[in-house]
């Protein structure tokens, strides 16, 4: 144990063979433009990168990962930005808390496809009621008493739902106690989306991509044997989820924000981008910003070796994410002058994630809740 | 890979801290500068001898070094951590002058770095030179430069501190007709890219220093607002109080996190990497830095103003330690023209 920034040996063998297999398979086609063929591009790749044993690098062996340290988890981010790849969608939140709540039958049945991107998954958290306040969430999940433990039958509204109208399954937040105090009531289910009575709807964002859902559950039976976990843990199950979310690396932001910036660079060495002393000084801003969230994320998985799971600090490290990716989302529109403004494109949506940032996984509002009293220990109101 | 310190490493940091609760700067009017600055406790615990593996028994020591100087930055000791038991010692090694490093471990000989007049870099011979934390040094250490090749100087500093800003740390003007004068045999040339080793140290160190002041101030203020009460409540309970210093908090593990790797580069990176990530988490902290020491100043409130309470030490200090070697806007500028020379660098 120490501060040591090397790789070690076999931390070195695997980057070198990373970096060969990725200089050989990075896709060269440009990112599609359109929403829709740029999600299919994305699942696209995140097939190659598993059929090629670089997907679930630090989950269990025994449920389709590769047992490896949380450490790899960060070179491979180090190196998907460096190779200017594509970065490979975030699984790492969802097959954690099925690895850890799951029954082994859970396990064994759901994590290989989630992992390997051929079953996708939405997660149905947000409410039009229920943002911040997730805890107030209303979708009532009701046990009809039947066979194999019966059946609950879903009534209520989703919203912010990615991918929802795209996905298999759905990571289902519902409250199955409505007798209980509010965050002892809440179930996870896990939720097929054919399932009668399932309705999604998508909502077209800012940038015209149509990532996100409404989905509605109109008297949905879903079987009791699909409950992740105990009734009324779903509180808990969130949290270690959402720490898990805003572990950086496991959503794999970090590579998506170095290709940004380094698209940046490209365009000034080659002209594009006047090479001026305000051009340079937001692209030192933009690197500070992403190295001390790279660093603090090694220190994090660090911990993470070590045994720790993630928890309330897990919030800094997000409110980093959030300082890197909106400097850089305002470099890549500002930097390019009037380009973007001539013709609307990908800076645009670049820039309108990065504002997005600070509001999905839990606001920046309510990260700051979580550090000021959880980590620093303030008095609650 | 794995960014933990190690029971060693631990164990330095704690005794440390403690020297540096024992030399803490109490108050405006309790500052120890001059000669009253301590010294010989530096000795003792070893810092001179921190980055030299023959004396100290450590061999790459730049992480050591950083936990050392955040805690004096911590309790803005005056005690001349970064300049003369860190920068200068670091000159020496470079310059190969091994006697005199050895008489200033042992702390026999007191010698300050110079830096040019504007504090953005260290001082030439023939510039207006100022001495960097200079309490009770008899000289200090400038360069005599001719190309690429560059040789350490020693000129005589008289006792005449300025009154600086910065009131936990003494500086010495010498003026440009200053001539060299001998304090034994200060070594070879130092070539650039060693030259470039101990820039990284340098602005590192002060990195570091920035640390200590952000971790200091929010501990206090921290404290502060659990038990300061207004409308009835501890005003720590105030979303609006709470939420400044939680990013208080977020700027602090962002420029420690910076810090911790320039400190660690300096031991294991090329001069080339080893200076972007000091010139980064140099241009980090001094944003950072203020940022946060004028949020805590704002969470303290009225009594921050006052010359009795301690935040006005910090932003003193703060306000320097910016400027030393360049602050932000030098920073930032700098580690984008080296990463647009080489795109490798990373």
């Amino acid at each position: 144990m120490t501060v040591d920034f090397d790789d070690s040996p076999e931390e070195a063998e695997f980057r070198t063979d990373l970096r060969r297999w990725l200089h050989e398979h990075v896709p060269d086609a440009e990112i599609p433009d359109d929403p829709s063929a740029r999600a299919d591009a994305q699942n696209a790749w995140h097939s190659v990168m598993y059929d090629a044993g670089y997907v679930a690098l630090s989950f269990p062996v025994e449920y389709g990962g590769h047992g490896r340290s949380p450490m790899y988890e960060a070179i491979l981010n180090d190196e998907l930005g460096r190779a200017g790849a594509p970065p490979i969608e975030g699984v790492g939140h969802l097959s954690n808390a099925i690895r850890l709540f799951g029954t082994e039958d859970q396990r064994r049945d759901l994590l290989p496809g989630l992992l390997s991107g051929k079953v996708r998954w939405c997660q149905g958290f947000s409410e039009p009621d229920a943002g911040s306040d997730l805890a107030g969430l209303t979708t009532r999940a009701d046990l009809v008493p039947g066979p194999d433990g019966g059946t609950f039958r879903v009534n209520g509204r989703k919203i912010w739902t990615s991918f929802a109208a795209a996905a298999d399954w759905c990571f289902l937040l519902c409250r199955t106690e409505p007798d209980a105090p509010k965050h002892r009531g809440i179930s996870v289910l896990l939720v097929p989306m054919d399932t009668v009575g399932i309705e999604a709807r998508p909502i077209v964002n800012a940038s015209r991509n149509r990532e996100f859902a409404e989905v509605t559950f109109d008297d949905v039976e879903v079987s009791a044997t699909n409950l992740l976990g105990e009734r009324g843990q779903g509180w808990s199950i969130a949290n270690q989820l959402l720490a898990y979310e805003r572990g950086p690396s496991d959503v794999n932001w970090i590579a998506r924000l170095s290709l940004h910036l380094r698209t940046l660079e490209d365009e000034v060495r080659s002209g594009v981008i006047a090479d001026t002393h305000a051009t340079r000084a937001r692209l030192g801003e933009a690197y500070a910003e992403l190295r001390a969230l790279q660093v603090k994320v090694q220190r994090s998985l660090s911990d993470r070796v070590h045994g720790a799971l993630p928890g309330a600090e897990g919030s800094i490290d997000k409110l980093l994410m959030t300082r890197a990716d909106q400097t850089i989302g305002r470099a890549v529109m500002d930097l390019r002058g009037s380009g973007p403004l001539i013709q609307e494109g990908l800076e645009w949506d670049v820039y309108v994630w990065s504002r997005a940032q600070s509001i999905f996984g839990g606001t920046q509002q309510i990260q700051r809740n979580i550090v000021a009293q959880r980590v620093l220990g303030l008095p609650r109101a | 890979m794995d960014v933990t310190l190690t029971d060693d490493q631990e164990l330095l940091r704690e005794t440390a801290s403690r020297l540096a609760d024992d030399l803490a700067t109490p108050g405006a009017d309790a500052v120890e500068t001059g000669a009253k600055a301590p010294w010989l406790p530096l000795v003792e615990l070893g810092v001179p001898a921190l980055r030299s593996p023959e004396h100290s028994g450590i061999d790459a020591s730049g992480v050591e070094a950083a936990l050392v100087v955040e805690e004096f930055g911590r309790t803005l000791s005056t005690a001349p951590v970064v300049g003369q038991a860190l920068v200068v010692p670091e000159l020496l090694t470079a310059a190969g002058a091994t006697e005199l490093l050895d008489r200033v471990v042992a702390g026999d000989v007191r010698l300050a770095p110079m830096l040019r007049r504007d504090c953005a870099g260290l001082g030439e011979l023939g510039d207006d030179l100022v001495a960097f934390d200079a309490a009770g040094a008899t000289h200090g250490l400038a360069v005599d430069r001719s190309g690429r090749e560059r040789r350490l100087v020693a000129v005589a500093l008289p006792d005449a501190p300025l009154d600086g800003l910065d009131l936990t740390r003494t500086l010495v003007a010498v003026d440009a007709g200053a001539a060299a004068v001998e304090i034994g045999d200060l070594g070879t040339s130092i070539a650039p890219g060693r030259w470039a080793m101990v820039m990284a140290l340098g602005l590192t160190m002060v990195a570091a220093d920035l640390v200590g002041i952000m971790r200091g101030a929010l501990d206090d203020v921290v404290g502060y607002v659990a038990e300061r009460r207004q409308f009835g409540v501890p005003v720590g309970t105030f979303q609006a109080v709470q939420h400044l210093a939680a990013d208080a908090l977020v700027l602090l593990e962002g420029a420690r996190s910076c810090c911790w790797y320039a400190a660690w580069a300096i031991d294991h990176r090329d001069p080339a990497t080893a200076l972007l990530a000091a010139r980064t988490a140099k241009g980090y902290t001094s944003k950072a830095g203020l940022a946060v020491v004028e949020v805590t100043v704002q969470l303290f409130g009225g009594i921050a103003i006052t010359w009795e309470q301690m935040s006005h030490l910090r932003l003193r200090r703060t306000l320097f330690d910016r400027q030393i070697w360049g602050d932000e806007t030098v920073q930032y500028d700098e580690v984008a023209r080296l990463r647009l020379a080489n795109p490798e660098l990373v």
